[in-house]
């Protein structure tokens, strides 16, 4: 079972690559009642089986979710929610509780309401219109909001005042200190102040954090737009600009696409969002990475068959019982429908038979015991990675005696023997009881190993990562529907938007097939890279590093370093290949200082039997910043690229290989995954698995 | 106004002279000897491997003569006095106190009349050996006993060896941080080395085995048999015999012995990458870059301090050719000499003109500049392949800069060296202009404007009959990218003939303007050093040049004497040698000691070269003026 928890939990890991989304339109006072509601009848009857059920029914970890989801919520939850809470009967907990947490749900779906297409335009034009100052007074009253919710949050974490606490260095408290009373902050730090704090609930879920990182995140909206003192005119131009864009016709090339994606976020960051932006944004921002799996696949990847020896040494009935058994376990996956949160079931059904001999004042009893044992184990995966709940367990246990000896003659005996047998009922529970302990400590250590395992991964490769550069994703979805379960991740810069366009469906009949879309590569390069500074040996060891490969094979001997933009590269993934376009800021070699420059190369996907490779198309093509805006090149600033490109040419790896993922804590006996087929086209990276049979 | 105050006597001043003349070698990077018995003599002593031997007839003689020069009173007045009390007082060896390395000084050398020899030769580490051998006449003073008397003054502890009819003897500090020195003395000589290895170096010297052995050293003695002039004092010639790439190579060696520099000391900006760039073995880099065909130099300096011509060198070079590499810049050919431009001013720091093969100049450029990029064998090819890429690049311009410029140039080139236009501060002081003539030039104006054209960078302009392109300070008119190491082209202007670059572009445009106000041609220091050039005998002259010393000396000295500078060129190793001598030292060397350049600047006067093309090399002919005065001086 171990096995299954860490194969699972590992391919998570793998595939559900790092995610990063801006909030848009960060809270509302629908979304702030509902918690608050929420959070109330927990305190007041989290213990109670009615709230848990209800809980359950509801869903009611996936309607927070989409509380705190910003404009990328659905409503469906909130829909499912709202009808369980209307029909709850439940007596012990309190009705009118219920009616107002409903309301507030109905609430929220009202304003989650899309924008069709075709009245883009229109909406922005409508918002051109209602401008309105940030007057002081409005600014008073956010400030005390905001004061009030440090302030719940610092009772909570007195230790986030201390200069040198982690906590305190992270979310930069000072500088958040600043901001109620800020009339004026540089915008950095405005966008630091703001990036941390939307980091923070990725890192730890307490509501009081949570409530303070939307309350931060909605206040530096309003700084900004304060502080920028934008004028009617102002305002009605970006919206009638942003109109334009999204006029009837809609935004049909990259670059009208890019123009009103950082026109929307342009008015996010003012807290200008509202129902068109948050429409533009579900719809132009797709998740870019995406890993979809077989039902089927994972069920057979993590449920199974075991049997298992034990020694039995226990008191069963009052008397030292000792023997051997034989257990015969079937685990199963289950999967929930879910659109945010992935629960699964893990379900125990077992028998189990032991001959034991027993003896207590004298009597000695051999016996046989056939014990039935069902045990169920409930994770969640999301955003804050694979938490479980403790296992539960039940079994029964018949025992039959084979002989009982008794001292003694007669009647003596005969009582002796009916005394025994009259524990039995008692052994049997006893029995069944050890096993029931046993089951969830196993299913609990198990699960406790597995989700440590995953976390760890999950922390290390997606959230440490992320949040060290402060990128953290604000959302991942994990889908569960019909026979296959879809991780949906959004790795964004906040500044653009993840993916304009879904994938194409690609391999539908594949145990898994992993999608990157080019937002996402330039996402996970851009830890390796922004701004970094590297020499020729670690340029060529970033660059392995991303394909996936430990060891770079040995750079020519080059004696260089590239320092790259803090926006280092895009990707262009079509027809077969993967171009990458690096932004340089300086190139230096020996004594010569180039000045900036991008980079461009192109590698072509091939697979082999090893698994996927990426091989370089020719060498890489320098240009100076003016050539690659499409400026003209002088034979002197040619000179630039044919000197940079012979050196990177030599540095760079001219294949990337993307071998197969192997699933750590799999052994032979149970299939890998083979790569089945990949395709580069249409902004996309997709590879397809199947079972290695 | 009243000269130094100092004697000629003071020891600290009769210091000077033979530091000056290892330093005036080293700079000149030159040559030839005259054959005399008693040189023949010393170079017996000297090993075969010697890559630098200074030989005088009479050693007191040289000294004498040599600071009646211009320059000898320059560097033996007071300017040196405080830097020479320092060294002094750090008990320190440099080429201006020798005590330290050797045990003798000037003050003992400038009182012995016999013949004398200075040797440099690679020691088995690489690093460099030194050692003076002197001749032992009858009535000379014992040099030997005054150098063991000032060793055993600071506590040095003697151990004499029998080697044949001579003695070796070994001198141990009884500090371990001092380094041991040795000496010899045999029948008729007596030698001085830095360290017990030169000492071993020298007594393995022997029949065969010696200087005088090698074919190149015995065959310069044969060449150059011209008896002194009668009329020159005994030592007012020296010889000269140095191998210039074995020279540059140990004393550019570190020995393993040499102490770390702390790291608040270290010259900051050096990083791993600056060591790997030095990682090629070195005599495979002079190999490579085609050094390595200048194999030896050898002539006489004569000083007269009464001449017009203070000094003068003759040399013969031995550089076979062909050559590779670099050193395809140095195939030099005979050409008349040039009239000199008007618009060359008076002030100028230095000219000069030469001809030679473009082509190959500019493959030998190529070899520059790819080790100045990408330095290493790796670089090989980077300059051609850009000339390609610029032809060939399907998404290029499709320059062709050898068929269009580089072909059309003229074997004849001039140099000029003029004070920047507006100095930076961390600039240099000084800009070049070059100038090239065109044969075709409609074909190289085509050229250029293809090569710039749509060029944001690139400023065009036109003054008088010349299309002028420049860029701003940092750029370069060849490459998009910045370097100090090769020569960073600013400026150029092609007027359908004449095609002058320049590296600074304001420079050049003050060029363009017009002729200068009082012209090079009527500088009197240069009207005597052309009357001195035909008087020349050479008729494959190839190289012509005239050099105000007191200009061109200045970068290398300043950044010797700064302690954080990190020039490492080689006129800045060589005055760091010869001001502060071995970095092997301990301590900081003395540079607020030294003195400022302006102090040296009455001693350097303006020179001319003249090179003459050979069969296996060239014959050079250098000649320093006697200095000029100051007006204020010569009242």
């Amino acid at each position: 079972m171990m096995r299954s928890f860490c194969s699972m939990c590992l391919l998570c890991g793998i595939f559900c690559a790092l995610a990063a989304a801006a909030h848009a339109q960060v809270d509302t006072a629908s979304a702030r009642e509902a918690r608050s509601i929420i959070r109330e009848l927990r305190r007041s009857y989290g213990s109670q089986p009615a709230w848990r059920n209800l809980a359950t029914q509801a869903s009611l970890d996936e309607v927070e979710f989409e509380l705190r989801a910003g404009d990328r919520a659905e409503r469906a939850a909130l829909d499912k929610a709202i009808a369980v809470l209307r029909s709850s009967s439940a007596s012990q907990l309190p009705a009118a509780s219920l009616a107002r947490l409903a309301d507030a749900l109905q609430a929220r779906t009202n304003e989650l309401l899309p924008v069709a297409r075709q009245f883009w335009a229109q909406a922005c034009r409508d918002n051109a219109e209602r401008y309105q100052a940030i007057l002081p007074e409005s600014m008073a009253r956010e400030r005390k909001f905001l004061a009030t919710q440090l302030g719940a949050f610092q009772r909570r974490l007195p230790s986030v005042a201390r200069p040198r606490d982690s906590w305190n260095t992270f979310l930069m408290w000072t500088e958040t200190q600043w901001l109620p009373g800020a009339n004026a902050i540089d915008a950095g730090t405005l966008d630091q102040v703001e990036a941390r704090w939307r980091c923070a609930p990725w890192v730890w879920d307490a509501p009081e954090l949570l409530e303070a990182s939307l309350a931060v995140q909605s206040y530096v909206r309003l700084l900004r737009a304060y502080l920028s003192g934008e004028s009617a005119e102002d305002h009605r131009a970006a919206w009638l600009g942003m109109a334009r864009l999204a006029d009837a016709s809609g935004p049909t090339t990259h670059e009208q696409l890019t123009a009103l994606a950082s026109a929307v976020i342009a008015r996010e960051r003012l807290g200008q969002s509202c129902a068109v932006t948050a429409a533009m944004r579900r719809e132009l921002s797709q998740a870019n990475v995406l890993f979809r799996a077989k039902t089927a696949w994972l069920q057979s990847m993590l449920g199974g068959v075991t049997n298992e020896n034990y020694r039995i040494d226990d008191v069963y009935g009052g008397a030292r019982t000792v023997g051997n058994g034989a257990i015969s376990t079937r685990v199963r996956l289950e999967l929930a429908p879910s659109t945010s949160i992935a629960h699964w079931l893990l379900r125990l059904d077992g028998t189990a038979l032991g001959a034991t001999i027993g003896g207590s004042e004298g009597v000695r009893v051999s016996s046989r015991a056939a014990t039935s044992v069902r045990g169920e184990k409930r994770f969640t995966l999301g955003t804050r990675g694979l938490l479980s709940a403790p296992a539960t367990a039940s079994a029964a246990t018949n025992v039959n005696y084979t002989s009982v000896d008794a001292p003694g003659r007669g009647r003596r005996r005969s009582e002796a023997i009916e005394q025994t047998y009259a524990r039995k009922p008692s052994a049997e529970r006893d029995a069944a009881a050890a096993t029931e302990r046993s089951v969830r400590a196993r299913m609990d250590e198990d699960g406790r190993k597995a989700a440590a395992e995953f976390n760890r991964s999950f922390l290390g490769k997606l959230k440490d990562q992320q949040l060290s550069n402060y990128r953290a994703a604000s959302e991942m979805r994990v889908r569960s529907q019909g026979d296959a379960i879809w991780f949906e991740c959004w790795l964004e810069d906040p500044l653009r938007f993840a993916a304009t366009v879904p994938p194409n469906l690609f391999e539908f009949e594949a145990d898994a097939v992993v999608s990157l879309a080019e937002s996402a590569l330039e996402e996970q390069v851009f830890p390796a890279l922004s701004g970094r500074r590297l020499g020729a040996d670690g340029l060529a060891k970033a660059i392995n590093s991303l394909a996936g490969q430990q060891s770079a094979p040995p750079a020519a001997n080059n004696d260089f370093s590239v320092e790259f933009a803090a926006r280092p590269c895009e990707f262009a993934i079509d027809d077969g290949e993967v171009g990458v376009r690096f932004y340089v800021n300086k190139f230096d070699s020996a004594e010569v200082v180039y000045p900036a420059m991008t980079v461009d190369a192109r590698y072509k996907l091939e697979q082999r039997p090893s698994g996927v490779v990426l091989v370089r198309e020719g060498g890489v093509r320098v240009r100076g910043r003016a050539e690659a805006t499409g400026g003209r090149t002088s034979g002197r600033q040619q000179t630039l690229r044919l000197a940079v490109e012979r050196k990177l040419n030599k540095a760079l790896p001219v294949e990337l290989a993307w071998a197969a993922p192997k699933l750590p804590m799999t052994d032979s006996s149970r299939p890998a995954l083979a790569i089945r087929s990949a395709i580069a086209d249409d902004g996309w990276l997709q590879i397809a698995f199947n079972r290695n049979q | 106004m009243q000269r130094s105050q100092i004697g000629i006597l003071h020891p600290v001043r009769r210091n000077i002279g033979g530091g000056w003349l290892a330093l005036l070698l080293g700079i000149l990077s030159s040559t030839p000897a005259t054959a005399d018995e008693r040189w023949a003599t010393l170079a017996e002593r000297a090993p075969a491997q010697t890559s630098l031997a200074i030989l005088s007839s009479d050693i007191a003689g040289t000294c004498a003569t040599f600071q009646k020069t211009e320059l000898g009173k320059t560097v033996c007045g007071g300017a040196f006095a405080p830097l020479i009390a320092e060294l002094t007082r750090l008990d320190r060896a440099s080429a201006l106190r020798m005590k330290p390395a050797f045990g003798i000084d000037w003050s003992e050398l400038a009182a012995t009349h016999a013949p004398a020899g200075l040797f440099v030769f690679p020691l088995p580490d690489g690093t460099a050996g030194i050692a003076w051998i002197v001749g032992r006449p009858q009535g000379a003073p014992d040099l030997a006993a005054q150098a063991l008397s000032y060793f055993k003054q600071r506590g040095f502890l003697e151990t004499r060896t029998a080697r044949g009819p001579a003695q070796a003897i070994h001198v141990q500090p009884a500090d371990r941080r001092l380094s041991p020195r040795g000496m010899f003395v045999a029948p008729g000589v007596v030698a001085f080395a830095n360290s017990p290895a030169a000492l071993a170096v020298v007594l393995s010297a022997g029949a065969g085995r010696s200087l005088a052995a090698d074919p190149v050293f015995a065959g310069t003695l044969r060449a150059s048999g011209k008896p002194p002039n009668e009329t020159e004092s005994l030592g007012a010639e020296l010889a000269f015999f140095v191998r210039p790439v074995e020279l540059e190579r140990s004393l550019r060696a570190k020995s393993q012995n040499e102490p770390q520099q702390p790291a608040a000391t270290q010259k900051p900006g050096t990083s791993p990458a600056d060591d790997r760039r030095d990682s090629e073995e070195p005599t495979a880099k002079a190999h490579r870059l085609g050094w390595d065909a200048l194999q030896a130099a050898w002539g006489r300096i004569r000083l007269d301090a009464n001449q017009v011509n203070q000094w003068e060198i003759h040399a013969d070079v031995l550089a076979p050719g062909p050559y590779r590499g670099a050193m395809r810049m140095l195939e030099l050919q005979a050409g008349p000499a040039v009239e000199l431009p008007n618009w060359i001013p008076a002030g100028a720091n230095s000219f000069g003109a030469w001809h030679w093969k473009f082509a190959a100049a500019i493959q030998g450029f190529g070899s520059i500049f790819d080790e100045s990029n990408e330095p290493g064998p790796d670089g090989e090819g980077l300059f051609e392949d850009m000339l390609n890429g610029l032809r060939d690049d399907p998404e290029g311009v499709r320059v062709d800069l050898r068929r269009g410029v580089f072909d059309q140039l003229e074997p004849g080139m001039l140099r000029v060296n003029l004070p920047a236009n507006s100095p930076k501060p961390d600039g240099p002081g000084s800009a070049w202009v070059y100038l090239a003539q065109a044969r075709n030039g409609q074909v190289v104006r085509q050229t250029l404007d293809r090569f710039y054209e749509g060029d944001d960078r690139v400023h065009h302009s036109r003054t008088g009959s010349f299309d002028m392109w420049s860029v701003d300070e940092g750029a370069s008119l060849f490459v998009e990218g910045e370097s100090s190491s090769v020569v960073t082209v600013q400026g150029l202007a092609f007027d359908g003939q004449r095609l002058l670059f320049s590296t600074d572009a304001d420079t050049l445009a003050k060029v363009l303007a017009g002729p200068a106000e009082r012209p090079l041609a009527d500088d009197p220091a240069w009207q005597t050093i052309g009357q001195w050039m035909s008087t020349l005998p050479g008729s494959e002259t190839c190289f012509r040049s005239f050099n105000r010393l007191s200009a061109s000396l200045q970068e290398g000295y300043q950044a010797a004497i700064d302690g954080q500078s990190r020039d490492d060129s080689l006129p800045a190793q060589l005055w760091r040698r010869f001001l502060f001598g071995s970095s092997s030292q301990r301590g900081e060397p003395p540079y607020q000691a030294a003195p400022r350049f302006d102090q040296l600047q009455n001693g350097l006067a303006p020179a001319g070269v003249v090179v003459d093309r050979m069969n296996q090399g060239w014959k050079l002919s250098l000649s320093g003026l006697r200095t000029e005065q100051p007006a204020a001086e010569s009242k």
